[in-house]
């Protein structure tokens, strides 16, 4: 009877080989799939009258085609695409909203080239009421531009956020999928049995994982796969951990932070996937750019404060100003700074056409009621702080019609070394300290009651152009804060670096692609689905049943001839 | 070596993705007309376009600036002074016929008109800015004072003496006003001078010209009253202010009440009262020129004739310095109309020069896209035409 065993086997055999052909061909577009070939045995041989004699085939094993190397440097490259692909997205969203090579001319560097240009026209007739309507619409745009483009930079840092909480939430559903699985595919390996669909599956849900973060792995045993993001183990055998995205202080900012769910020691050198193109954004792409772009307007703001402090407008010297509300009333926080033993030089015209000089010491001690009492001693002045906002009025019991200004006695030179004048918002044309705070001050932007208050002179006689001048020169001026650069050429370079971080992502991208591509080449070669291979595949598991069937079939008609034989 | 369906579903996507890409961003160059259209398309040449375009926008800025408001001015300028020129030759006329005509009268009529024109010339302005008025050009510079019959007797510039500079280029300023004052009042002060000094130096009243620095300016009319015991009363704004003084009073300030010029008088030889006519050399202007010259031939101070005469050649000599001044404007003026218009004509071919090569950075080829548009169209269409023949093809097509 062994000759039937010989038959059962080899239909058994080929029976269970066209299974596996039939799984391959099923799976052949199924994302993940390796292609599981049929390992035969044969069967152990007996001895008979002095000869071995073969038993059949044995169905020994399926072998899964997996390459261990090649899978996890095509992670690593999926992993990379995955983040520069999210770097690209919102580079792009920050180089359209910059927008400065359209044709429209509606990019910061012509509203700030318009602005100071106005400024310049002022400079030829400073009393024109139109060339100063001009100036103040100038300015308005200018801003505008530098809100949006501020409040776009903090709007997607915002979007930064909600997508990486989702991600994070996505990654952590991830490992409690992958752990399940090492689960069953432990149980399977266990007992012995054949786990390989499962392995796929588990391993293309760590590959989903790798897309969104840059994970390593480490084998275990009985097939169990470990996790680690940054050294931080999401999935351990049949156990997995949760992470969680905090928001982790740097100075003024808050930068992301990765970290096992209450633990205190949070990462922030996550890397690859989308979640490592997010941290890189927030982190230091965007933060960047956000911070040059508040550098450059705290620079316009500053400059042109500084000097127009100094000056008067086409109405003459002063008789109230109000500075602008201060968060801390100590000199030592004012932003911009105010520097440390810094003298403010004040002019009081009398009632009588005389005029006193006196000078006021600003020291980081101070405070605005301090710089108030300095104010209230000048004969002349009345100066008091309410609601954190330092207010000089030019009355005084003995003289009720005299003025007051800041125009340096020496020409050339500034009246106020410490800055805190512009740093309090007296006589000030900008306000704000960043790009989206920026705006205009109601002193001059008052259509009504602002035009004449344009700082356009700063000598004795106030029919100069001295100071709209010098305001004119600020854009092509260089200042050491911006690196030595223009405020015009501080801002070009902020553009063109981002497009210079995108040229150089998606080149990174390309060249990851192409890697890629070769590698998943090579892993189809060696572990895809040929629909060719597998048809060849299926007519010799095919002809190899029908043959054992023609086996079968011969060996019973045999045992029919030796039975009639012995009847 | 075998080949998966998902190898060939990766090939065939990268390729058509590539070909559709390289399509879309000349499909983008064909309708824009710019190769960059983005800083990311070239950041190197984003930077320098941004940088050239700055530079065009400011230097277009410039050229207005000149083309617009500065030389049209100072064109209007040279001209007013043309006519002021040509108002004073007439004067000169007017004077030089007075020695032969029987009523000076008229001629001072003319002198009067001519003096009321050209104060007209002298505010001239334009968009509201007065041209002659120094930084301060919203007031008009020149205020006449006139006498109970709306006769000019005085001409005072409140204008300002501050130049107003302007920026014309990168780092170049150019004054954008006329300062008046510089202009028509000629500043060559010399010693005053006695009429009726004879030649070794005495005059009519023993008093001479005294040490101190001298404000007066023009022809002054100094009356002496002698008040008997040796004290006299001098005065030259015509008894508005004076000082008594007597031969032992040595220099004496004598100031004018309107105008606040001051006379240093040697009272050390005063001898008796009348009026002493005194001209200062090199202080005239147009107007304290037209002023006296139209008083003179009105004769209103009753000068003798010897003395009349001699005032009215000094005044022909006067009036022919300030004409010389006042043409000295000419160059003047015409050399900054020259510079001004030298130089925007050299910004304007910066201005070319920098837009040829934003043109030569920024712009595409058109023939080249075209012929890249042709090219990668096949190779799209050959890409999806081989990913299509691959999918088709298989050995389970063939099994029975």
């Amino acid at each position: 009877m062994s000759g039937l065993d010989i038959g059962i086997s080899g239909l058994d055999a080929a029976r269970q080989a066209l299974e596996v052909v039939g799984n391959n061909i099923a799976n052949a577009s199924t994302e993940g799939y390796h292609r599981q070939d049929v390992i035969f045995n044969t069967k152990d041989d007996i001895y008979i009258n002095g000869l071995f004699i073969g038993q059949g085939v044995d169905f020994a094993s399926i072998l899964r085609r997996y390459d261990t190397v090649l899978e996890k440097t095509i992670g690593v490259q999926e992993s990379a695409i995955k983040q520069y692909g999210k770097e690209l997205e919102t580079l792009s969203m920050m180089e359209t909203a910059f927008g400065d090579l359209s044709t429209d001319e509606s990019g910061l560097i012509s509203v700030m080239s318009k602005f100071y240009n106005a400024l310049r026209d002022l400079s030829v007739e400073p009393t024109n009421t139109n060339l100063q309507y001009g100036v103040i619409n100038a300015a308005k745009s200018m801003v505008y531009r530098f809100q949006s483009l501020g409040t776009e930079l903090s709007n997607m840092e915002s979007g930064l956020y909600s997508e990486a909480l989702s991600v994070v939430d996505d990654i952590n559903s991830l490992a409690q999928q992958v752990a399940q699985l090492n689960q069953k595919i432990y149980d399977a390996e266990v007992q012995g049995d054949e786990a390989s669909n499962v392995v796929d599956q588990r391993d293309l849900l760590i590959t989903r994982i790798k897309r969104l973060v840059g994970a390593t792995t480490q084998e275990g045993d009985f097939g169990v796969v470990n996790v680690m993001v940054a050294d931080m183990p999401i999935v351990l055998g049949t156990q997995y951990s949760e992470l969680e995205l905090q928001l982790l202080q740097n100075g003024d900012n808050y930068d992301f932070a990765l970290a096992p769910k209450d633990s205190i020691f949070p990462r922030t050198d996550i890397s690859g996937g989308e979640l490592g193109g997010l941290f890189s954004l927030r982190n230091d792409i965007l933060k960047t750019v956000a911070d040059d772009l508040d550098t450059l307007a705290l620079t316009v703001i500053s400059e042109m404060n500084n000097l127009h402090v100094q000056g008067v407008g086409s109405e003459g010297s002063f008789t109230t100003l109000t500075g602008k509300t201060m968060t801390s009333t100590n000199v030592s926080d004012f932003v911009p700074p105010v520097t440390d033993g810094g003298v403010i030089q004040v002019r009081v015209t009398h009632a009588d056409g005389s005029v006193t000089v006196d000078n006021i010491t600003v020291n980081s001690t101070d405070t605005l009621a301090t710089i108030a009492a300095d104010f209230d001693a000048i004969s002349g002045l009345d100066a008091t702080v309410t609601a954190n906002r330092l207010q000089i009025t030019a009355t005084d019991a003995a003289d009720p019609n005299c003025t007051f200004d800041f125009i340096p006695v020496t020409p050339s030179t500034n009246s106020d070394t410490s800055g805190f004048l512009a740093a309090a918002g007296l006589n000030t044309f900008f306000s704000g300290t960043t790009a989206a705070t920026m705006g205009i001050t109601d002193y001059v932007s008052n259509l009504t009651d602002g035009i004449g208050h344009i700082a356009v002179s700063r000598t004795e006689s106030m029919v100069d152009n001295e100071n709209v001048l010098a305001m004119g020169k600020l854009g092509d001026t260089a200042v050491s804060g911006l690196g030595g650069l223009t405020p015009k050429e501080y801002y070009i370079q902020i553009t063109t670096s981002i497009g210079s971080q995108i040229e150089g992502t998606k080149l990174k991208e390309e060249s990851s692609q192409i890697v890629w591509n070769n590698l998943s080449q090579q892993r189809n070669e060696s572990s895809g689905v040929d629909m060719n291979t597998e048809a060849v595949k299926m007519l010799t598991y095919e002809r190899m049943f029908q043959a054992m069937a023609k086996y079968i079939s011969v060996i019973s008609q045999t045992m029919d001839t030796i039975m009639e034989i012995t009847i | 070596m075998s080949y998966s369906l998902e190898s060939i579903f990766n090939s065939a996507s990268w390729a058509i993705s590539n070909h559709s890409l390289a399509l879309s961003k000349l499909q983008e160059q064909a309708s824009t007309g710019q190769e960059i259209n983005r800083p990311s398309d070239d950041s190197q040449q984003a930077y320098q376009i941004l940088g050239l375009r700055d530079d065009v926008r400011s230097i277009e800025h410039y050229i207005d600036t000149m083309d617009i408001k500065l030389i049209p001015r100072l064109t209007t300028a040279s001209i007013a002074c043309q006519n002021i020129t040509g108002m004073l030759a007439d004067a000169k006329v007017a004077v030089t016929a007075a020695s032969s005509t029987s009523d000076p009268a008229i001629l001072a009529k003319e002198i009067d008109g001519l003096l009321e024109d050209i104060l007209v010339q002298v505010n001239w302005s334009e968009s509201r800015h007065n041209l002659f008025g120094g930084a301060d050009s919203d007031t008009v510079p020149y205020v006449a004072t006139r006498d109970s019959s709306g006769k000019i007797t005085m001409v005072t510039y409140q204008g300002s003496t501050d130049d107003r500079k302007v920026e014309v280029a990168p780092g170049v300023e150019f004054s954008a006003v006329l300062i008046g004052d510089n202009l028509f009042k000629s500043d060559d002060r010399q010693s005053p001078v006695f009429m009726s000094a004879d030649d070794s130096g005495n005059t009519r009243t023993g008093l001479t010209v005294g040490s101190g620095t001298q404000t007066v300016r023009g022809d002054i009319t100094l009356t002496v009253t002698d008040l008997g015991g040796g004290t006299f009363r001098l005065s030259i704004d015509g008894g508005t202010s004076t000082v008594d003084v007597t031969a032992a009073s040595g220099d004496v300030a004598l100031t004018h009440a309107d105008t606040g010029e001051v006379l240093y008088v040697d009272t050390s030889g005063i001898t008796s009262g009348g009026t002493e006519y005194i001209r200062v050399p090199g202080t005239y202007d147009i107007f304290n020129v037209l002023i006296n010259a139209r008083d003179m031939l009105n004769n209103e101070d009753t000068m003798p004739s010897s003395e009349w005469n001699s005032m009215l050649n000094a005044t022909l000599g006067s009036m022919t310095t300030v004409q010389t001044n006042i043409s000295k404007t000419f160059p003047t003026i015409g050399g900054q109309i020259g510079t001004l218009t030298t130089l925007s004509d050299s910004l304007k071919e910066i201005k070319f020069n920098a837009e040829n090569e934003i043109s030569q950075l920024q712009d595409a080829d058109i023939a080249q896209v075209a012929v890249e548009l042709a090219q990668y169209g096949i190779l799209y269409e050959m890409s999806l035409s081989v990913a299509a023949k691959l999918f088709s093809m298989s050995l389970m097509d063939f099994l029975e």
